[in-house]
């Protein structure tokens, strides 16, 4: 029982990511009813833009970043704009193959364009390493937790203070209700595919941190985990999504060490299936319209 | 015309035109009928850097055959076929070599699951495969057409804990490993070898291809409190495993399988790769591999491994066999057989009964960012 604080660290870490990453596919599910599997090809584009604009074009950190960022807010928008609106009253199993589509279509391009190999990412934070007791906890980790945590209260507050933000909420809860009263439902669209598809490019980054590479595979598996946390959290629910991110991190970091590393993936995907079974609607999700 | 006339025409023209164009086809062959030699490995996905290296190797043999004349005068032609290191794929990939391509020989570029499934392909073929790096027992158990040119998995194992108990002057050790045939063959060997010189394996523990984040699996090594660390995987997972575990503060020694012995390792885990000693059946002091990677690193600008010189003598081995035993399927097979030693650019080489080699274990250890020859387990201590 002795490492169980560190594997607690470090699944929170891995959580962090998670949440980065499936807090934009609640909010586009929410309002917009989209199962957007793409998203795992923004989080990778986030990875593999900053290698190249810090590797190949010796850009510093901060404006790599922010370029990335705004790269990737831009793919979210287009996504919007011409893969998913055209589709707005299409069945959701279309929307799900365009979706699938574009996932494909983008991951194929970046082995093109980047190769298919494993790239080193630059480690422009340099490492510290804290023990506290007999728990090691690195900047990185910290950096990655920090970050996630910040940027989910920003989120919730964005979501509760600013029109935007209630609009929004208004439209996860309601959408057509929402359109009823006004609610511009392709300019909020647009806000949170942009918003959403920054967070994935942040947490792209985040990994090529934490996890020292970066792939044109890494969005596929990782997208699917983010999946599995917006429907165990409760389609369309915010906080529902990122505590299910947090448990889904820890979940694997306990099944690791307490029952084998092989078996991680199986753990996740039949807690899935398990949470489905108990609680159709997710761990704070409520009942789920059928538009 | 009327319509039914038209058809007619249309038909006739139509079977003129494919006679013509198998005619053609006969022609072309009869003329300059190059020997098309199959090479299949993982050209795509995660293990994509080993798959092409070793393709170019092959193509690299190929093209020095033809320019010297070539087999008897005819070239060699080089088909390749891409399995990803997927088991199904490497099923569809010897398929499309022999029935579409007619390759009379294969070249298994590839890992053991892709190359496991391939061999009774090969076999139900009669085509004869020869396997660059793939360490299953049970590929070369599909049949006579099935044959290696490296060694088992169980044999490296065992070379790995003799390097771990007596160069890490190690009593216990912790065995991380990939969850498939490759890792699970040499994991095995190389707890069972480990603890019968003595030592003790305190955490034998899996991880999965594609696996990124090794912190938990560290964690529980080092509450285990080894001396060593045996890493049986691939560059991938091996280059963030051992970063991972020097950010942790994990110092211990390192002794990894040739799946780390790649230059793409070096590259990912940067400093951290300082020290480690993988296992890697090439010495890298012989003119003859000197040559080889010089000759491979003016073409693709990069320093060959283990991986790519083994797909070299695969290669070469091949070549051998044709000029011995003749352009078939049969003749590979018999040239093989007559082709009881061999000398290639990782050295000398003796076939079984059982078409493995006997050779010895030789391991590099990683100094200054290069790989550099470290030491030799003989045969005799690894078998």
């Amino acid at each position: 029982m002795g490492a169980l604080p560190q594997h607690l660290v470090n699944g929170l870490t891995v959580g962090s990511l998670y949440a980065l990453l499936a807090i934009g596919l609640s909010l586009t599910y929410g309002v917009l009813r989209i199962i957007h599997i793409a998203h795992g090809a923004v989080y990778m584009l986030g990875g593999m833009i900053s290698y190249t604009l810090m590797v190949r074009f010796r850009l510093p950190p901060l404006p790599a970043i922010a370029l990335t960022l705004a790269a990737c807010a831009g793919v979210g928008v287009v996504f919007e704009r011409w893969a998913y609106r055209p589709l707005r009253t299409a069945p959701i199993i279309v929307t799900l193959i365009s979706s699938l589509g574009l996932l494909l279509m983008v991951e194929n391009l970046a082995r093109i364009a980047w190769g298919p190999l494993t790239q080193p990412y630059p480690q422009f934070v340099s490492l510290r390493v804290y023990a506290l007791g007999s728990v090691i906890v690195t900047n990185l980790q910290l950096l990655v937790l920090a970050l996630g945590l910040a940027l989910m209260v920003a989120l919730q507050w964005c979501l509760r203070h600013t029109q935007v933000g209630l609009a929004t909420l208004a439209a996860v809860q309601n959408p057509r209700g929402a359109r009823l009263c006004g609610i511009d439902i392709d300019a909020i669209a647009l806000v949170i595919f942009a918003v959403g598809s920054g967070l994935a490019g942040l947490a792209g980054i985040l990994e090529g941190l934490y996890l020292t590479s970066v792939d044109p595979s890494m969005g596929q598996i990782f997208g699917l985990k983010a999946f599995v946390a917006v429907v165990v959290g409760g389609l369309g629910s915010i906080a529902g999504t990122m505590l299910a991110a947090y448990l889904i991190g820890l979940l694997e970091a306990l099944t690791a060490a307490y029952v084998s590393a092989g078996l991680r993936d199986v753990i996740t995907f039949a807690l899935l299936v398990l949470v489905l079974m108990v609680r159709p609607s997710g761990l704070l999700g409520r009942r789920v319209d059928r538009a | 015309m009327t319509r039914n006339e038209s058809r007619a025409f249309r038909l006739r023209s139509t079977v003129i035109g494919l006679a013509l164009a198998v005619a053609a086809g006969g022609i072309a062959a009869a003329q300059a009928p190059d020997i098309k030699v199959g090479v299949f490995g993982p050209l795509t996905g995660p293990a994509a850097a080993d798959g092409n290296g070793c393709l170019y190797a092959t193509q690299l043999a190929g093209d020095q055959a033809n320019a010297k004349g070539g087999i008897n005068g005819r070239k060699v032609t080089i088909v390749s076929a891409d399995d990803q290191a997927k088991p199904s794929e490497g099923i569809a990939a010897v398929q499309k070599l022999v029935s579409r391509d007619g390759a009379i020989a294969v070249v298994s570029c590839s890992y053991s699951g892709a190359t496991r499934s391939a061999a009774p392909v090969a076999q139900q073929a009669k085509v004869p495969m020869v396997v660059a790096y793939a360490v299953h027992p049970d590929i070369t158990r599909a049949g006579e057409y099935a044959w290696r040119i490296f060694s088992l998995g169980p044999v490296q194992g065992h070379a790995i804990a003799v390097m771990a108990r007596e160069d890490g002057k190690a009593g216990r050790a912790a065995v991380l490993w990939a969850k498939n045939d490759y890792g699970e063959s040499i994991s095995t060997a190389a707890t069972q070898r480990f603890t019968a010189l003595g030592g003790q394996v305190v955490l034998s523990e899996p991880f999965a291809l594609g696996d990124k984040d090794f912190t938990t699996l560290l964690t529980k090594v080092r509450a285990a409190t080894p001396d060593v660390l045996l890493v049986v995987g691939y560059y991938n997972e091996g280059a963030l495993l051992v970063q991972q575990a020097r950010r942790l503060g994990l110092t211990m020694p390192v002794y990894a399988s040739d799946g780390l012995s790649a230059p793409k390792f070096v590259e990912l885990a940067g400093t951290a790769a300082e020290g480690v000693v993988v296992s890697a059946a090439t010495d890298l002091t012989s003119s003859l591999f000197k040559a080889f990677a010089q000759e491979f690193e003016a073409r693709h600008k990069y320093v060959p491994d283990s991986v790519p010189s083994h797909g070299y003598d695969a290669m070469l081995v091949v070549l051998e066999a044709l000029r011995r035993g003749g352009a078939s399927a049969d003749g590979v097979l018999k040239g093989l057989g007559e082709m009881k030693e061999f000398t290639g650019v990782n050295g000398t080489i003796v076939f079984t009964p059982e078409r493995e080699i006997r050779t010895d274990q030789s391991f590099w250890k990683i100094q200054g960012g290069r790989f550099t020859q470290y030491k030799l387990v003989p045969y005799d201590r690894v078998k």
